[in-house]
């Protein structure tokens, strides 16, 4: 979406926009929670049902993390840096 | 395990740990608790090794503390809270076009905290160890452990040094309320939502105010623009950055906070003696390079100290960063089959290991993060600026938390982190300081208990 169009607001010093910012959370939360609740089949996969609980929550941070990269790759900074 | 294994492991997760929180460090906004706390409980949580996540733990305390001045230092914007009070000394720096020699001053400074604080509160925390017991029996006229007494005693301490000390004292009983009547409805004494409820508060009140139609003091019509000040090569050596002055202050004044954080804040101890330099100093601009390099050491040592003396000595929480930000340390989990990492660690290790492991993580992260920094400084804050948006953090952040609440209590996790993020933001951008919300949330089952 091109910087006109978007609604930009400001949260502790940085500049950022309501769809990236809608955007990046479906992704994140997408991920994190999909990875979560695949945690069952995985510890059936690999054989290992007594690391369920430690897996999920393992799983959904990396799947949290996933989505940090994806939006990244995705999402434009809201900052113009200037050097002096 | 053997303590080559450990090592080889430490030293991978401390290497990763500092260059993912260099990042993080230097990112505008990005609140301390709100981005350590969540993925160090989600280690613990997974059940992984309490004394390798006490390395990756030392590593993200290290790297953010020395990175996030490194934007306020070239480009007058704190990259976290604890470096808000090292802008105006940045700005001064920037007047008399000394900015590069105040980067140099900060991240060298920083490491000189570390390494003195590492060295003055572990060994005194095994020294201390026998207070620890002390503190967990019932004492006293109420009948409460001994550190129950020096946790209440913390919140009143931070609560009339607060900026709002009414509200402050106001917030602790209808706060504890909140904490013990939550326990109640999800029908078991839940700890990780609350907590990280707590910690992204302040990011979750103005996210949700962006969907409120009462938005506009928020909206913006174009871009951060970021001034980037120019900056030459800089020596590698330590001796060339700091006087011999900036250097005994530094560390002297890093020794005494890293005890002092065992029950004060660590911000109230980087304004504190920040302050006390500056205005010790006729000239503006010596006061300002001196102060930024103090709070800079200050800024490091305290959360190292007030982690490792609560976390092997006391065996309790007794301050805000033991309250907070260590907090996962000494939280129950079902992961070590309802003990906390803490009790696992000590029964895991024996001293001298817990002691080398500390130690060697905290200093090859303390040198990691110096190489790094002087090395590439601007060159990193380039690249963080231009390609990592905020909204990819924020989210990310929030995706955890929700993932975490969801796991602890399920859908009424989420709704009760919802309920008590709003009510903490409240607080705390009404001048409450967050450190006495995590001490409330700890003594929480105490304070209910004297109403009823």
């Amino acid at each position: 979406m091109s910087k006109v169009k978007q609604n930009l607001y400001e949260i502790f010093g940085e500049v950022i926009a309501e769809h990236d910012f809608i955007k990046a959370f479906l992704i994140t939360s997408a991920l994190a929670f999909l990875m979560y609740f695949s945690a069952p089949q995985i510890v059936r996969m690999i054989g290992r049902e007594d690391l369920l609980n430690a897996l999920r929550v393992t799983l959904g941070a990396f799947g949290a993390f996933l989505g940090f990269i994806v939006s990244t790759a995705t999402i434009e900074p809201k900052r113009v840096v200037e050097e002096e | 395990m053997d303590i080559a294994t450990l090592l080889i492991q430490a030293t991978l997760l401390t290497a990763f740990s500092v260059l993912l929180y260099i990042i993080i460090g230097m990112i505008p906004g990005t609140d301390e608790t709100a981005t350590i706390a969540p993925i160090t409980l989600a280690f613990l949580a997974a059940g992984f090794d309490p004394l390798l996540v006490l390395a990756w733990f030392m590593g993200t305390i290290v790297a953010f503390k020395a990175a996030d001045a490194v934007p306020t230092a070239l480009a007058a914007i704190p990259g976290g809270v604890m470096a808000v009070p090292q802008v105006p000394d940045a700005l001064v720096a920037r007047k008399h076009g000394y900015s590069e020699i105040l980067l140099r001053k900060g991240i060298t400074a920083s490491i000189i905290g570390t390494i003195v604080a590492i060295a003055i509160t572990l060994p005194l925390s095994f020294y201390l160890a026998p207070l620890g017991e002390l503190l967990k029996n019932p004492t006293g006229p109420l009948g409460w452990p001994g550190w129950v007494y020096l946790i209440v005693a913390g919140i009143l301490l931070l609560a009339v040094m607060s900026k709002a000390k009414v509200l402050a004292l106001l917030a602790i009983f209808p706060f504890a309320m909140l904490v013990q009547g939550l326990r109640g409805l999800y029908g078991q004494s839940a700890f990780v939502s609350i907590f990280l409820a707590i910690t992204i508060g302040p990011i979750l009140y103005e996210l949700l105010t962006l969907i409120s139609p009462n938005n506009h003091h928020l909206r913006r019509q174009d871009y951060a623009r970021i001034k980037l000040v120019k900056t030459g090569k800089i020596s590698l050596n330590p001796l060339h950055h700091l006087t011999r002055v900036e250097v005994m202050l530094s560390s002297a004044l890093a020794g005494l906070s890293g005890i002092l954080a065992t029950f004060m804040s660590p911000v109230g101890l980087t304004v504190l003696f920040g302050d006390l330099i500056k205005e010790s100093q006729k000239d503006e601009l010596k006061g300002s390079l001196m102060a930024y390099a103090v709070r800079d050491a200050i800024k490091n040592a305290t959360y190292i100290g007030g982690t490792l003396i609560p976390l092997i000595a006391l065996g309790v929480p007794t301050g805000p960063m033991s309250a907070g930000p260590a907090h996962p340390f000494f939280a129950e989990l079902a992961s070590f089959g309802g003990a906390t990492p803490r009790e696992v660690l000590l029964q895991r290790y024996s001293t001298s290991t817990i002691m080398l492991v500390t130690v060697y993580a905290t200093i090859f992260a303390a040198l990691l993060a110096y190489f790094i920094l002087i090395k590439y400084s601007k060159q990193l804050t380039r690249f963080v600026f231009k390609k990592v948006p905020a909204e990819a953090l924020y989210a990310t952040f929030l995706a955890i938390v929700l993932v975490l609440a969801y796991n602890d209590a399920g859908i009424a996790g989420i709704f009760g982190s919802i309920l008590v993020g709003l009510i903490s933001a409240t607080f705390v951008r009404n001048g409450v300081s967050i450190g006495i919300l995590f001490m409330i949330l700890v003594a929480a089952p105490y304070l209910v208990g004297l109403l009823f």
